[in-house]
């Protein structure tokens, strides 16, 4: 197996895998250490790999944005209430999901990029459907929003190849933006609530500083 | 001034806003300082000039510097009236400075190439501009960025996060659209499923990012809900320059190869559009609350942005350009106005303005002008790019409801002055409030001041509320102006956008591309190279054919100069 194919088993594992991870556990933190590990490793999909000066600002943002969840969550709750149907079987598709996007792959025509990007962010995109759509919870429903932008960076990567540098570089801002907002949302849900999911507020704002 | 050095403007001033967004009337101030210090640098924008990033160019236009422009002077009368009237939160700088930003940039890179980099394809200029949109957006999404702490309402904060979510899937949505047709030699794909497949997933970008129709829910609840000035940036300015972006892509990536659409993916999105009118002006006409018809208002707009994206041709595109400028300031003059009003007479029901035009004439003045800068006269651009929108979007049934749809909207500015100028029933009606400085707090200022500063504190006070009500007036005339052509702004938008390097040939269709047009202003220079048949080597040129007349009535790519 050679660099490039290793790299790419590696960056569909990780990320599939971190998502996965995201979607079944109930402490904020390690769900933020997967969404962390999903945003390094989603760019190793790419087929060929970005260039260095995007891919070092890719990193720097995707540490970034893990490391402003993480105070987030340092600085509030760690609790979540279970997915849906329990992370389990929001895994479980998300895992058909890659087999779907693999072979679907063969379909999009001759030229494209990486059938390893485009495989990951179909995998991706569905993940985010439960984040999005039935995430009760200020945390989950930020990862949702970035879970879909990486998602869209990997099926344009697999359909037209490596994105350009800046295209790169404008969907880490993105993320890093993303990040931001999450924490913003997470800071003041568990200011009004005392948790991070998302109702009336317990305390009268009148009395928050 | 590059347009470069104008983003970096921008952005230190946000982040100067943000560290003194204290919420006392010094951040609010400090706001102002900087918006003014950005419309200098807008103002100094040189047309023409291209600065390369990372193999894109930044290109300043006269389009590019009057969007700038008025959205400097439409945030400074925001963040006047913040300032100004009771019930601001004085610290508006941070969410009007990362708008701009956003503007400057996103706008700016939708030519894609620069001299030294012919080779960047089309389509990466609208999908970065989309992205640059989209990033805007989201860290602007939290209710309470720029306010002075404290909690926003449950509801508020609930559905911004909302919001958030349906920012990131149209972005990905874009993105995934835009690549759609490309492959990693350029544009690949002509077959009619895929390409009207990709104008359906980029229109759904819009639909989305727009409010229209079926997103339109939860934008209406946002603006209704949240505080207007923050939310006129996020969903007017900052979806504009979204839509821009998508229209760029349909004039310059997918306009070649618009043909190859089934007609039945363009008819989808008029009807989209169509219904989206219909439902919004309906709905904000007969609201009863000013929030809540603005809201619809804004709704209704995303009709209109899905008609600039299902019309093709280079007059759809200037027409795109036009309208979505003019709209956006008109709407940032309905929300002036609407502070202005509820500063004025203490409520925003409708229901108890029963005659507020009779005590408020320059209100009722400037709510006029607001609706004819919406709407335009016959012969101003806005009236006009409305008009070719409409007259594009194709033929038919479709075309004659969207003519009537789009006319229907008069009836939410006509109620409200007919409303304003009918005889007050009540009390409340005929209340109109101006804020009063009392003398207590005459006392207090002379304690805390020299005597100088005492009296101008005590006027200003005093003055306040016409502050208010002049800075609404004052954005109304703006926004009527530019949509009456002052400064230009038709003349710009036909010359817009395509800031790609000359190439030397007129753009001409490969030969490996069946059936893609010569239309020189709706294709770029780029537009031989990025169609070059499958399997052909990256880089390579294919043979191109001689030099093409350009089509009589066709305009040429604008040359810039290099260097």
């Amino acid at each position: 197996m050679d660099v490039a194919t290793a790299g790419d088993v590696a960056g569909v594992v990780v990320t599939v895998g971190a998502a996965v991870a995201v979607l079944r556990t109930t402490d904020a933190r390690p769900l933020v250490l997967a969404t962390g590990l999903l945003l390094l490793f989603a760019p190793l999909t790419f087929a060929p790999r970005p260039p260095a000066l995007p891919f070092a600002f890719w990193l720097v943002a995707s540490l970034l944005a893990t490391y402003l969840l993480l105070i987030a969550v340092r600085d509030t709750s760690r609790a979540l209430a279970p997915m849906p149907l329990g992370g389990t079987g929001e895994g479980l598709y998300v895992l058909l999901a890659v087999g779907i996007g693999f072979g679907a792959f063969p379909a999009a025509g001759p030229e494209r990029g990486a059938a390893a990007a485009f495989a990951t962010g179909i995998a991706l995109a569905l993940a985010a459907l439960p984040l999005c759509a039935f995430a009760n919870d200020a945390l989950r429903a930020g990862l949702g929003a970035m879970f879909l932008l990486v998602a869209g960076g990997l099926v344009a990567a697999g359909l037209a190849g490596t994105p350009a540098d800046m295209i790169i570089v404008g969907l880490a801002l993105a993320i890093v933006a993303t990040a931001a907002a999450t924490r913003t949302f997470v800071v003041l849900t568990h200011r009004g609530r005392g948790e991070l999911a998302f109702g009336a507020w317990r305390i009268d704002p009148r009395e928050v500083p | 001034m590059t347009i470069g050095a104008f983003v970096l403007v921008a952005l230190a001033g946000a982040c100067v806003a943000y560290l003194v967004r204290a919420g006392t009337s010094v951040g609010g101030i400090v706001g102002i300082g900087a918006l003014a210090i950005a419309l200098v640098a807008a103002l100094a924008i040189v047309p023409g000039s291209v600065q390369p990033v990372g193999g894109i160019g930044m290109a300043a236009t006269a389009y590019l510097r009057i969007v700038v422009v008025t959205a400097c002077l439409a945030f400074l009368v925001l963040a006047v009236q913040d300032v100004a009237g009771d019930g601001g939160t004085k610290a508006m700088g941070t969410t009007y400075l990362v708008t701009l930003a956003a503007l400057g940039a996103g706008i700016s890179v939708l030519g894609a190439g620069t001299p030294d980099t012919p080779d960047v394809p089309a389509a990466v200029g609208p999908a970065l501009g989309v992205v640059l949109a989209g990033a805007a957006a989201l860290i602007l999404a939290p209710p309470g960025l720029s306010g002075r702490g404290g909690l926003p309402d449950a509801t508020v904060l609930r559905t911004a996060s909302r919001q958030l979510r349906l920012i990131g899937l149209a972005t990905a949505l874009a993105v995934v659209g835009m690549a759609w047709l490309a492959g990693r030699a350029g544009i690949i794909v002509t077959e009619p499923v895929a390409v009207g497949s990709a104008l359906l997933l980029v229109a759904a970008a819009v639909a989305a990012r727009m409010g229209a129709l079926p997103f339109h829910g939860l934008t209406a609840r946002l603006v209704s809900a949240g505080p207007l000035p923050p939310i006129v940036a996020v969903t007017a300015w900052l979806p504009a320059a979204f839509a821009l972006a998508a229209a760029a892509w349909s004039s310059t990536t997918f306009g070649p190869f618009g043909e190859q659409a089934p007609s039945e993916a363009r008819a989808l999105i008029v009807l989209l559009a169509v219904l989206t009118l219909a439902v919004g002006t309906t709905a904000a006409s007969l609201a009863d609350g000013i929030p809540r018809a603005v809201a619809y208002a804004i709704v209704a707009d995303g009709g209109f942005a899905l008609l600039a994206l299902a019309t093709v041709g280079p007059d759809a595109a200037a027409a795109a350009r036009t309208w979505l400028v003019c709209n956006a300031l008109a709407k940032t003059a309905l929300v002036a106005w609407a502070i202005a009003m509820d500063g004025s007479t203490g409520t925003t029901r409708l229901a108890d303005l029963r005659g507020w035009a009779r005590r408020a004439p320059v209100l009722g003045g400037a709510l006029a002008v607001v609706a004819a800068a919406t709407y335009g006269l016959p012969g101003w651009p806005a009236f006009d790019s409305r008009a070719v929108l409409i007259r594009d979007s194709g033929g038919g049934l479709l075309q004659s409801l969207a003519l009537v749809a789009a006319w229907v909207g008069v009836a939410i500015y006509a109620r409200i002055l007919v409303l304003g100028l009918l005889p007050a029933e009540s009390a409340a009606g005929a209340r109109l409030r101006l804020p009063v400085l009392a003398q207590a707090d005459e006392a207090t200022a002379r304690r805390r001041f020299s005597a100088t500063g005492a009296r101008a504190r005590a006027a200003w006070r005093v003055n306040a509320g016409s502050v208010v009500v002049g800075a609404a007036m004052f954005a109304s005339l703006l926004a009527a102006g530019i949509s009456a052509g002052v400064g230009g702004l038709g003349a710009a938008a036909r010359d817009a956008v395509l800031f790609r390097p000359d190439a030397g040939a007129s753009p001409s269709p490969s030969p490996g591309v069946p059936g893609a047009s010569a239309s020189p202003a709706a294709s770029p220079a780029r537009a031989p190279a990025a169609s070059r048949p499958p399997g052909s080597p990256r880089g390579s040129t294919p043979p191109s054919p001689a030099r093409a007349p350009v089509s009589p009535g066709v305009e040429p790519v604008a040359r810039l100069p290099t260097g």
